[in-house]
């Protein structure tokens, strides 16, 4: 940030200083070289890549009204949807908690996620019901696989080793890790952790227990009727 | 007609320079405002002026080369 204030400034008296002379000489053209092209591209890049940073924190996605509730989420003691587990334990940066599961690990990911960061800015201002907010498409299974993938632990889970081709069905993509039944619980994002909720009987009814269990051991409680 | 033609590549330098000013003041804004509207705005709004006062500039550069039979 303070590269691109510094380089902000000295473009800013470099093009004072070409836009004010009357000279032609060698040494000038070189100047305006460097004030009209060189400096800008680097202070544009410095900034922009400053800019990208400061998405990628929980803090910045929880700036928009609408994800209250899930930022919130991450920090409830539960363990059963999967964003508190991961964030609390630590499982992904705490930093980057949202960047780290819904960015795409593919190559243009980051810049999908910026187009889609611009729909979401165009969607707020169009529409006037913000009570629910949903997922462009399915969440993937490679940003599960991207760390879980390559998990002795994640391999060795029981219910993961029943079914033969069970794996390669989960690579596929063909059954999900969210939506099959197994880890269907993401966020809590109704608002059921809101301020209010721990006089809520539902929330009270929830097991809640500090010594959390792994992100792959989670089972999924039907019962809580969520 | 040489004074118009100084006078267009002054003018195209000047645009040019208004351009980069107002980009450097747009993208330096977007480091104090963090508001993801305003970012999402800002940020190509700023890119968009440095790159065309870049462009300006090298149109006024090739302009002054043309004109002296270098390009």
């Amino acid at each position: 940030m303070w590269i691109s204030i510094v380089l902000a400034v000295v473009g800013l008296i470099l093009l004072i200083a070409v836009m004010g002379s009357q000279r032609a000489a060698r040494g000038w053209r070189t100047l305006a070289f460097v004030a009209f092209c060189a400096l800008p591209v680097v202070f544009a890049a410095t900034t922009i890549q400053a800019n990208l940073n400061q998405m990628k924190r929980v803090q910045f996605c929880g700036s928009c009204h609408v994800m209250e509730n899930h930022v919130a989420s991450l920090t409830y003691d539960d363990d059963e949807p999967l964003a508190s587990v991961h964030y609390r334990n630590n499982y992904v940066e705490q930093d980057h908690a949202c960047y780290s599961c819904h960015v795409s690990y593919a190559m243009f990911g980051p810049v999908k996620a910026k187009m889609n960061g611009m729909r979401h800015v165009w969607a707020y201002v169009t529409k006037k019901d913000h009570s629910k907010i949903e997922l462009y498409e399915p969440y993937s299974n490679d940003n599960c696989l991207h760390c879980h993938g390559s998990s002795q632990r994640f391999r060795e889970v029981e219910d993961h080793m029943e079914e033969d081709n069970f794996l390669a069905r989960v690579e596929s993509g063909e059954l999900s890790c969210l939506s099959s039944g197994c880890h269907d619980e993401g966020h809590y994002w109704d608002g059921k952790y809101d301020s209010g909720a721990s006089d809520d009987e539902s929330w009270d009814e929830t097991p809640s227990d500090s010594s959390a269990a792994p992100a792959e051991s989670t089972e999924v409680n039907d019962e809580d009727g969520d | 007609m040489k004074t118009a033609t100084k006078n267009d590549k002054a003018t195209a330098l000047r645009v040019a320079a208004w351009c980069l000013v107002w980009g450097y003041a747009v993208l330096l804004g977007t480091l104090m405002i963090r508001h993801p509207v305003a970012l999402t705005v800002m940020i190509p709004l700023g890119g968009a002026l440095i790159a065309l006062g870049i462009l300006l500039w090298l149109r006024a550069v090739v302009a002054e080369a043309r004109t002296k039979d270098m390009v």
